[in-house]
């Protein structure tokens, strides 16, 4: 078969022991930096684009992939030790993993992590080979209007996410879509809500927002009671996963993985979007739905997949299309270009020996990082003994820096303060801020898709429904939005059966 | 115990004014004397920022110093530009951007804090980024009068995709749209990556867009360049018409890539960078590297780097004031 072939030669290029060098390189750099919070594939690409200037260009890749795998793990480590989210997507991480890390299994959460990603960035590889060429023609027919719908669904999936109040919910969300319309206008360049601040003329972040909604904030609550009581469970549970635990992730690490997958094959699709809807998708499932965010390791195997499936969805139309399809991969094609590689169509024709040596590198990556974390994972845990007195100042450094460094500005720091005051009086109140999140990434593309969609459809609105792929998101999402009224009624009626 | 106070004390109070102290301030006759850094106010991977990464190291060793570049993405370019129009004018923080923030971001963005004309020192212009229109291969548009035809039998029908609206595409589908005498509706996305897939799935008709987000797709044969908004030909596409040549006089747009400073840079620094640029940009070797990237080598002192800005705003003020 043409396609073992090709993946032999790939795997030749790629374990050549240069290019192993540079990809133990690049994993080994990309985990450390995507440790600081707020530094994910994106921002370690940034800061590491330069030194891969003067290196030969397969390598090159290899590097940088390694870099972005690297980020991608490095960033669920904060997450679960001290609920800061190491980069957006880790977010969602941050809801179960870190109550884990409090009962004493932060262990487990870590491997499960780490092997969740493994697994699905496998998975995901295997798709990359065999299905990126039609996957990437499915992609183009993502419109403004099917984006829109797409996001009417994501936004739906909100009703179960909340863990709570869902009224307070809805609160965050439009709080987030506020949030979101901050900066200048996609569409007239007019600036909104800027207040002559310069700042925010490119919208509030959302690194920063999320370093001070989780971290921040954290931190603030934490001081307050540390003085009285123990944080953490000094008790260490093992060190890694057991049966019990494997078992109930299987499943949440194969749905993570189709999700992730094929939600970021979509161009344009951030990556935070399907760790959110396998979050909320394995809670739907769940027998014991009430339980999560106290500790369920669902909650951390099934987002965590996702995530790594679909940064490596991400590539599907990076490499077959050369369309960049988000900051990581906006990157990644740069720093190609730069090298004189020009990854679309022909690449593979031209240069396979860079496709598939990238290809083939990917899953050496996948299998260094594993094997480099897991005993990374009982020194990680050693972390949590430290005095929190000591450890709370670190934590704030990394913060600041993490969140600088995106972007050169101290403003932002100034930003993330902000939310962190934000952040803990909401978790004073009770307000959930994973909604809020979910709604700032959510609105400002759906608004875009909106008006893009009114605009080549002349005021039409029945563009959303003519087209095939638009309608069905759209009918889906509003179905999900409305359908507690329809299972309200059958749970009533139960009820009364039950009293019967 | 009393000398040890008096000691400490005569550190700290030393230590203090230490941090006061100032290098005195270097003549510009010896200049460069250290780091030099080059604030590039996109994000990382972008056009600009391939370009100024590129030319860093030949710059660097001409000016004989070490160049950092720094980026500072947002609002247009903004935010980066005003960091370098509040910094020191010594000549060692400079702004090493394109031209749609100076003169087209103003347009659309109400209460910049500063005058991109008067506000700068301008430096050099290096080179130049031609922008052109281009439509999926298989589509009915062929070539430019296709389009001029069809938009005139159908005015307001035709939807053509833009990165973004301060951008120069989108001026130029303005400018298109007052020489042509036509009215097509742009369609404004967040940059030149997420147009691509508009134009290839047929969800804009066409799009006004500069070949490097298209390249890969023209080299399969996807999508086709119809026309390029300079006075000349592209060197590297000798085949690819430009719409001046096919009558349309006032279409010419091109994103000049240059240097510029804060106000009051000493005059010879400029004189200096003038000289370095220059020769940089005549090296053979900088020339076939900008030209990967489809940039044309193009370099203006800066008096002219400046007129030439000033007089393209005039223009677009004008254009926008009518529509």
């Amino acid at each position: 078969m043409d396609i073992l072939h090709d993946l032999y030669f790939g795997f030749s290029v790629a374990a050549m022991p240069i290019n192993l060098l540079y990809c133990f390189i690049g994993v080994l750099v990309g985990t450390l930096v995507g440790v600081l919070p707020g530094v994910g594939p994106p921002a370690a690409l940034s800061l590491l684009l330069p030194a891969t200037f003067h290196v030969p260009p397969v390598s090159a890749v290899i590097l940088l992939a390694g870099i972005m795998y690297g980020a991608m793990y490095g960033g669920s480590t904060t997450s679960i030790l001290v609920n800061i989210p190491g980069e957006a997507a880790s977010v969602v991480t941050c809801l179960d993993g870190y109550q884990m890390a409090r009962k004493g299994r932060a262990g487990p959460a870590l491997g499960i992590s780490a092997f969740g990603s493994f697994i699905a960035g496998t998975g995901s590889i295997f798709g990359l080979i065999f299905l990126a060429a039609t996957l990437a023609n499915f992609a183009l027919r993502f419109g403004p209007p099917e984006y829109f719908s797409l996001m009417v669904l994501g936004l739906s999936i909100l009703v179960y996410l909340a863990r709570g109040s869902i009224v307070n919910a809805l609160i965050m969300v439009c709080f987030g879509l506020l949030l979101g319309t901050i900066g200048l206008d996609q569409m007239t360049g007019a600036p909104r809500f800027v207040y002559k601040i310069i700042t925010l003329m490119d919208g509030v972040g959302l690194v920063q927002v999320v370093i001070g909604l989780f971290g921040v904030s954290e931190v603030f609550l934490n001081v307050e009671t540390v003085l009285k009581q123990e944080i953490f469970e000094t008790k260490i549970k093992g060190l890694l996963p057991n049966l019990d635990d494997w078992k109930r992730s299987l499943g949440p690490i194969t749905r993570g993985t189709v999700i992730g997958f094929f939600l970021g094959v979509i161009p344009g699709m951030s990556v935070v979007i399907p760790t959110f809807v396998s979050y909320t998708l394995e809670k739907k499932l769940s027998k014991t739905p009430e339980k999560f965010g106290t500790g369920m390791i669902e909650g951390v195997a099934g987002p965590e997949s996702a995530n790594n499936a679909a940064s490596c969805g991400t590539l599907v139309p990076m490499l077959s299309l050369g369309i960049p399809t988000g900051a990581a991969t906006a990157l990644l094609l740069g720093a190609l270009m730069i090298h004189g590689l020009r990854p679309g169509p022909l690449l593979i024709k031209e240069s396979p020996e860079v496709f598939w040596g990238v290809v083939a590198s990917l899953y050496v990556g996948n299998v260094m990082l594993l094997i480099l974390n897991l005993p990374l994972i009982s020194l990680w845990v050693k972390v949590l003994k430290v005095p929190y007195y000591l450890l709370f100042p670190l934590i704030l450094l990394f913060c600041i820096i993490g969140s600088y460094v995106t972007n050169n500005n101290p403003y932002d720091v100034v930003i993330m303060t902000i939310f962190g005051a934000i952040g803990y009086a909401m978790k004073k109140l009770d307000y959930e801020a994973a909604p809020l999140v979910l709604a700032l990434v959510l609105g400002p593309m759906m608004e875009n898709a909106l008006r893009r969609s009114m605009v080549l459809s002349e005021g039409h609105i029945g563009i959303f429904f003519t087209r095939p792929i638009s309608a069905f998101f759209l009918i889906a999402g509003l179905l999900i939005l409305f359908s507690p009224f329809f299972l309200r009624k059958k749970r009533l009626r139960a009820e009364l059966r039950g009293n019967e | 115990m009393k000398t040890m106070k008096g000691l400490a004390m005569f550190l700290i109070l030393l230590s203090l004014v230490a941090c006061f102290l100032q290098p005195a301030p270097s003549t510009a006759q010896d200049y460069p004397k250290g780091n030099i850094q080059l604030v590039v106010p996109f994000a990382p991977g972008g056009a600009t920022d391939i370009f100024w990464r590129t030319l860093g190291d030949y710059l660097s060793k001409n000016m004989k110093t070490s160049i950092a570049i720094v980026n500072k993405p947002g609002g247009g370019g903004i935010v980066g530009m005003s960091t370098v129009v509040n910094s020191k004018p010594d000549g060692y923080t400079l702004c090493a951007g394109n031209s749609d923030t100076l003169n087209i971001t103003p347009l659309f963005t109400s209460d910049i804090p500063f005058d991109t004309i008067n506000d700068l020192t301008y430096i050099a212009k290096l080179a130049i980024f031609p922008q052109g229109m281009a439509a999926r291969t298989e589509s009915q548009f062929k070539s430019v009068e296709d389009i001029i035809a069809f938009a005139r039998a159908n005015p307001k029908k035709l939807k053509a995709g833009t990165p973004g609206v301060g951008t120069s595409p989108y001026m130029a589908a303005r400018l298109f749209n007052r020489d042509a005498r036509v009215d097509i509706t742009p369609v404004a996305f967040g940059g030149g990556g997420e147009v691509v897939p508009q134009i290839l799935g047929g969800h804009v008709d066409f799009a006004f867009i500069a070949m490097p987000p298209i390249k890969a797709q023209y080299d399969a044969g996807k999508i086709r360049c119809l026309a390029f908004f300079s006075k000349q030909r592209h060197p590297l596409y000798p085949n690819i018409p430009t719409a001046y040549e096919k009558g349309l006089k006032r279409t010419i747009i091109e994103t000049g890539i240059g240097l510029v400073g804060p106000k009051g840079l000493p005059p010879a620094v400029v004189t200096k960078w003038e000289e370095i640029a220059q020769m940089t940009m005549k090296d053979p070797n900088v020339v076939s590297a900008v030209q990967k990237f489809d940039y044309v080598v193009d370099f203006k002192p800066g008096e002219v780097y400046k007129k030439e800005i000033a007089e393209e705003f005039a223009d677009f003020k004008e254009l926008m004031g009518k529509k």
